[in-house]
């Protein structure tokens, strides 16, 4: 790491020779004198000042000032930090870089290096051309030189591929370029495939000079994911990393990735795995139940975000339900003549079989079912398999001696018959026949079973016959050599359905007994197996790309993008033609893995003629940005001392001054408040009642009156100490801040839309409370159907309001504060309803209430029009007469106390219900 | 939604804040006049009050009427019921106006020499109050009175600018009580003035001279401009540490010449330092008050 610092404009620095005599100009002029008010100077008049030389400026001050002065001509002289080196010079600059996927470990890093190089290039007015190996331009090289600034735009566009350089074809392309300017060569550090060192030989000759880039750090931490290893049920990972001189234990995660039941995708199966110092490869084991095993689609190393740390999974991995149905239960016989038993040999090891009768097994709904000699199945059987089968199953069926003897109606009805049978089947090479059994034909191009070699003792000695039919040609999947068909296939719904006119078992053929059985048991999907290295399995298939992984290792939808004929697929080289990904044919899902193979993460092997930078050289970084920031910090610094020593702040103000000058430099709209915040702001410095505005000036003057007189009772009798009410927009204001609604209910008043509704029942839920007032007590008891009570039942239909009770007699409203009997407002009803208290005990002897202990009730519902009982003019005087005479007042000072009580019961809870303890917790205290 | 008004008449804000004033004096006067017991105010003999004082057997050539029937029905003895005297005396409070006074070297407003001599001369008028004496202030024309009303009148006087009053605005009773509350920067001449006409109308008193610790102190350094009020005697110094002994020395002089005038009317003479707790002053000068008294 060099901490070398250049100066992008160094004569700047020149002004640094002018501090001293600043030093000396900022001494001669003395800070302004310190003005302060004192009456006592009197006593001062007439003193004389003993020296009369100017006061010189404190020393730190000055050095504050200087500091400042020089770290402005510093930033004005363009710092940088590792300032690249000095390359030939001028001309243009080729930049080279592998764009591999070991790159893609440390793509932005290398990024940065290259924009510090386009920013020198820029700087010298070099032309430049950026060009990654793995995706060579199809143009002439001339063409792309261009000035620095307009590659690092495009910089941005270019990524890493999920395959390695091709040296040779690079080294061809270069060679039709002629010479080539300075060359910098940014190296992912692997070696790859062979070529690099010759590539790097030839760009040596043919270049003005070349220097290779390659940072040890990115290569050091690279690890690699090696081949799936598929040992029946057990999967094995290995985990590989590049040689190198030290190489460091490391801890790595496997994470396997699928679907999980809710079709989300996510990490299934985690596993450590340890790599120890020294060592280059690690075995991960791992055991999976089949049905996580099914799900999971691949493996990834955590933390290492780039193609080659990514294992995709196809088909493979996941293992088929295959249902086995006979005729009828097993008979007794040998294991061998049993018609499953080559079935179950065949695909025991690569699928779970099921057997049983065909109605158990339709629920499970298998992959494939097997009907092996089955020649008439019960309609509603029949019904259901038709149902399974064209929703796309795959039903494979076997002749046999039943199907052979079936009566020719019964044949005729078998939906599930490719062809149509005759009856009785034919016998070939008997000792009472001419005829020799009979060996395959080569299967035809539009067979599935097309590539799989015939083993030349494969002879048929039995089979069931199909009548002719213009359409059996097309239905026949392989054939005799005489040109029965052998296997037949009929397509049903999304379904097909497959018949081997042979029986499942050694006694028509010997067909079971070949391994060409398993094959085209594979190639008809019932059975996946793995992949043979031989690779014979693909010839003539064809396979479109499904998801492809990029560079960086992240799998992305590519339907149909990428097509790749038969073992190509396999051998190939991977290249921008066929990336890593999952590959779709006939035969499933076949992943292409960046590492396949056994393979060796060798490094990277220069020539000896060739320096490679390996110093993990940071990216040029342009300081002149801090030497700014600190010249105004020292100026900033410098006007509060200054302020300080003039004495027009004092000390701790300097201090919080200091302290509050770099968050007020931030933007000055973070003074500017919301209208919302205002009101936010306004609602919660103080405790403030609250009122619905019914959209009436009168009602909500009436309402605000109210509350003000409230809230000056509340001030003169009681701790609470409310500021002045407030009126709510339901459609516009927060509700949270406000303990209480006051929401008098008019008859024309609208219901509020169903976002209010949403807020107001969140209001209530989190502790509000809402007085409902009808203002209607004069007319009727509550519930009979006054217009204002009709509008408060449409009102409240939205609202969450728990069962309601008129208030009991012991409520604690009656006693939150003051003993109340009556709730009177401007009318003396005592219809009021509250929250319906759970069915409690009755009162306990010796207590005068019930002990009724939590829930505050979240709307309470009157008619007293309480507002104008309360209300007071600007003087404090009661707006409303209420009454007559001494009652009237008397009256109202009631209605006060229902006021006092209900902000009191708010506030404060059910705290007046606990009082029933405290005698018990006084005696006890006694004791 | 009402937005809350704004206080944005100047006026208005102003007697709000002088009348935010009133409130924290009479506090924190009421708070210090609590310390203090009125023990030593009764006159502890029968005469002319309110308060019961012992019941006396009648003598001869007391009238009939005086005879407390109440108390002579209880026995053979009659009984005459007398109260306490509770001869008023008058208590007579100059506290400076001057511009000077309203200077502290705290940012703290309470520590203003005015607000100091206020809050004393409340808690001094309060003490009198409930001692049933009369109170007043010597530069205002109300004259002094007793009673709870009155307290609350002395104090809204303080509200009102009270530089271009007389200093003696009603003449002094005979054996009232004067007490002088001023730092004497600007009003230098008022002792001897209030000292003799006091004297000349036999009243005794006490003299509190209020001084801000830095006009005590003078912790000042370096170049310092210092103002006047009526900024035309500025005076600049380029060192004023150096100057801090000869300050010294003046205002030592300036203090010993009010301790001479006051000492030779025989007024005790208090000094006191505004970072000082009130109540210390206040005991000073009850102790002063009360000591003339016996």
């Amino acid at each position: 790491m060099s901490g070398a610092l250049g100066f992008g404009a160094a004569w700047v620095l020149v002004g640094l020779l002018l501090l001293p005599a600043l030093w000396w100009l900022l001494r001669v002029l003395p800070p302004a004198p310190k003005r302060l008010y004192f009456p006592a100077l009197i006593f001062l008049l007439g003193l004389k000042d003993k020296e009369n030389e100017s006061r010189k400026t404190p020393w730190w001050l000055l050095a504050l000032r200087m500091l400042a002065a020089g770290c402005l001509i510093v930033a004005l002289a363009q710092p940088i930090l590792n300032p690249a080196p000095q390359g030939a010079g001028q001309g243009p600059l080729l930049i080279l870089r592998d764009g591999s996927w070991a790159s893609a470990m440390a793509w932005a890093a290398e990024n940065e290096q290259i924009e510090g190089q386009l920013q020198d290039a820029t700087r010298m007015g070099r032309l430049v051309a950026v060009v990654s190996l793995t995706d060579l331009p199809s143009e002439a090289l001339e063409t792309l030189f261009a000035p620095a600034a307009q590659w690092v735009g495009r910089l941005a566009g270019q990524n890493p591929a999920p395959f390695a350089p091709d040296f040779a074809a690079v080294q061809n392309w270069l060679a039709a370029q002629g010479s080539l300017p300075e060359v910098i060569w940014y190296s992912d550090g692997l070696a790859h495939l062979a070529g690099r060192a010759r590539l790097a030989e030839a760009l040596q000759g043919q270049s003005v000079g070349l220097r290779v880039i390659e940072p040890q750090a990115p290569v050091q931490r690279l690890t690699a994911l090696g081949p799936l290893d598929v040992q029946g049920g057990d999967l094995a990972l290995s985990v590989l990393r590049a040689d190198g001189p030290a190489l460091a234990a490391a801890d790595h995660v496997v994470q396997g990735f699928g679907l999980d039941p809710t079709g989300v995708m996510r990490v299934l199966v985690e596993a450590q795995v340890s790599l120890d110092a020294g060592a280059r490869a690690a075995i991960v084991p791992l055991s999976l139940p089949p049905e996580l095993r099914n799900r999971i689609t691949r493996f990834e190393l955590r933390d290492q975000p780039h193609a080659g740390a990514r294992v995709l999974v196809d088909d493979r991995l996941s293992r088929r339900e295959v249902g086995l149905v006979a005729s009828n239960a097993p008979q007794e016989g040998q294991a061998l003549l049993s018609p499953f038993h080559y079935l179950r040999e065949a695909l025991a090891p690569y699928v779970d079989l099921l057997e049983g009768g065909l109605s158990a097994l339709l629920p499970a709904n298998p992959d494939v079912i097997i009907l092996v000699d089955v020649a008439t199945l019960p309609q509603e059987e029949a019904q259901a398999l038709a149902d399974w089968v064209e929703q796309g199953g795959l039903l494979l069926r076997f002749a046999g001696p039943r199907l052979a003897g079936a009566a020719p109606a019964d044949l005729q009805d078998d939906r599930f018959m490719p062809v149509q049978l005759r009856q009785g089947g034919r016998a070939l090479g008997g000792a009472m026949s001419w005829s020799d059994p009979r060996a395959l034909q080569a299967f035809p191009e539009s067979s599935p079973f097309f590539g799989l070699s015939i083993p030349d003792d494969l002879r048929v000695t039995q089979q069931v016959l199909a009548q002719p039919s213009p359409d059996l040609a097309s239905r026949t999947l392989a054939a005799l050599e005489d040109g029965t068909p052998l296997v037949t296939q009929m397509e049903m719904g999304e379904g097909r359905v497959v018949l081997f006119h042979v029986a499942a078992n050694a006694e028509w053929s010997n067909l079971p007994l070949s391994g060409l059985f398993v094959q085209m048991l594979e190639r008809l999907s019932v059975s996946t197996r793995p992949i043979s290295a031989a690779g014979q399995d693909y010839t003539g298939l064809t396979f479109t790309s499904a998801a492809l992984l990029d560079g960086f290792g992240a799998l992305y939808e590519a339907q149909g993008q990428i097509t790749a004929r038969g073992l190509a697929l396999q051998d190939a080289p991977l290249s921008a033609d066929l990336p890593p990904g999952i590959y779709e044919a006939s035969i499933g899902r076949v992943a292409r893995n960046l590492i396949a193979g056994p393979t060796d993460l060798a490094r990277a092997d220069w020539p000896a003629s060739i320096t490679v930078d390996r110093g993990a050289s940071e990216a040029p970084r342009d300081l002149s940005a801090w030497f700014f920031a600190l010249a105004l910090l020292a100026l900033g610094v410098d006007s509060v001392a200054s302020l300080w020593l003039t004495g027009r702040i004092r000390a701790a103000a300097a201090v919080a001054a200091l302290v509050l000058y770099v968050p007020l430099s931030g933007p000055i709209d973070a003074q500017t408040l919301s209208p919302d915040e205002i009101f936010g702001l306004m609602a919660t410095e103080d405790l403030r009642l609250a009122y619905v505005e019914t959209g009436q000036a009168a009602v909500d003057e009436m309402s605000r009156a109210g509350l003000q007189g409230l809230s000056d009772t509340l001030w003169a009798r009681t701790t609470i100490e409310p500021s002045p009410p407030v009126g709510v927009d339901l459609n516009r204001d927060e509700l949270a801040f406000f303990p209480m609604l006051y929401w008098p209910v008019t008859e024309t008043q609208s219901p509020p839309s169903a976002e209010v509704y949403q807020r107001l029942n969140a209001y209530l839920r989190g502790g509000g409370m809402i007085v409902f007032d009808t203002r209607d007590g004069d007319i009727g008891g509550f519930g009979t159907s006054s217009p204002a009570a009709r509008r408060l039942q449409d009102l409240a239909q939205g609202l969450d309001i728990p069962p309601l009770a008129p208030i009991p007699e012991d409520h604690v409203l009656t006693r939150a504060f003051y003993l109340i009997n009556d709730f009177p407002g401007r009318y003396a009803s005592r219809d009021i309803w509250v929250e319906a208290a759970r069915p409690e005990p009755d009162p306990s002897e010796g207590m005068p209430f019930r002990a009724l202990n939590d829930g505050v009730s979240p709307v309470i519902i009157g008619g007293n029009d309480w507002a104008a009982a309360w209300a007071v003019d600007a003087a404090g005087r009661p707006l409303v007469p209420i009454g007559r005479g001494y009652a009237g007042e008397r009256q109202r000072e009631i209605a006060l106390r229902f006021g006092v009580n209900l902000v009191m019961h708010i506030l404060s809870g059910n705290y007046k219900s606990d009082q029933v303890h405290v005698p018990a917790l006084l005696q006890r205290l006694g004791n | 939604m009402p937005q809350p008004v704004p206080h944005s008449a100047a006026p208005l804000a102003q007697s709000a804040r002088l009348a935010l004033r009133l409130p924290a004096l009479l506090l924190e006067a009421q708070q210090l006049a609590a310390g203090l017991h009125l023990g030593e105010h009764g006159r502890r003999r029968a005469g002319a009050g309110d308060e019961f004082w012992q019941y006396r057997h009648v003598q001869a050539g007391d009238s009939a009427t005086l005879i407390d029937w109440r108390r002579s029905g209880r026995g053979d003895e009659y009984f005459t019921r007398q109260t306490e005297w509770q001869a008023a005396q008058t208590l007579l409070i100059w506290s400076d106006p001057a511009a000077s006074m309203r200077y502290a070297s705290s940012a703290d407003p309470m520590a203003q020499k005015r607000n100091r001599a206020d809050v004393i001369a409340l808690a001094l008028i309060e003490l009198a109050l409930r001692a049933g004496e009369r109170a007043g202030w010597l530069d205002a024309a109300q004259p002094p009175r007793r009673g709870v009303l009155q307290r609350e009148g002395l104090a809204t006087l303080l509200l009102a600018d009270r530089t271009a009053q007389p200093l003696m605005a009603q003449p002094i009773p005979k054996g009232a009580k004067v007490v002088i509350l001023s730092d004497f920067l600007e009003n230098k001449a008022a002792l001897g003035d209030i000292l003799t006409a006091a004297t000349a109308a036999g009243a005794s008193g006490a003299v509190l001279h209020l001084v801000d610790p830095s006009e005590a102190a003078f912790p000042f350094a370096g170049r310092i401009l210092f103002e006047a009020r009526d900024r035309e005697t500025d005076f600049e110094t380029q060192s004023a540490e150096a100057l801090r002994a000869e300050y010294q020395t003046h205002f030592a002089a300036h203090r010993a010449s009010l301790m001479v005038v006051a000492q030779k009317h025989g007024w005790p003479f208090i000094s006191h330092h505004t970072d000082r707790p009130a109540s210390e002053a206040l005991m000073l000068l009850y102790h002063a008050l009360s000591e003339m008294q016996r």
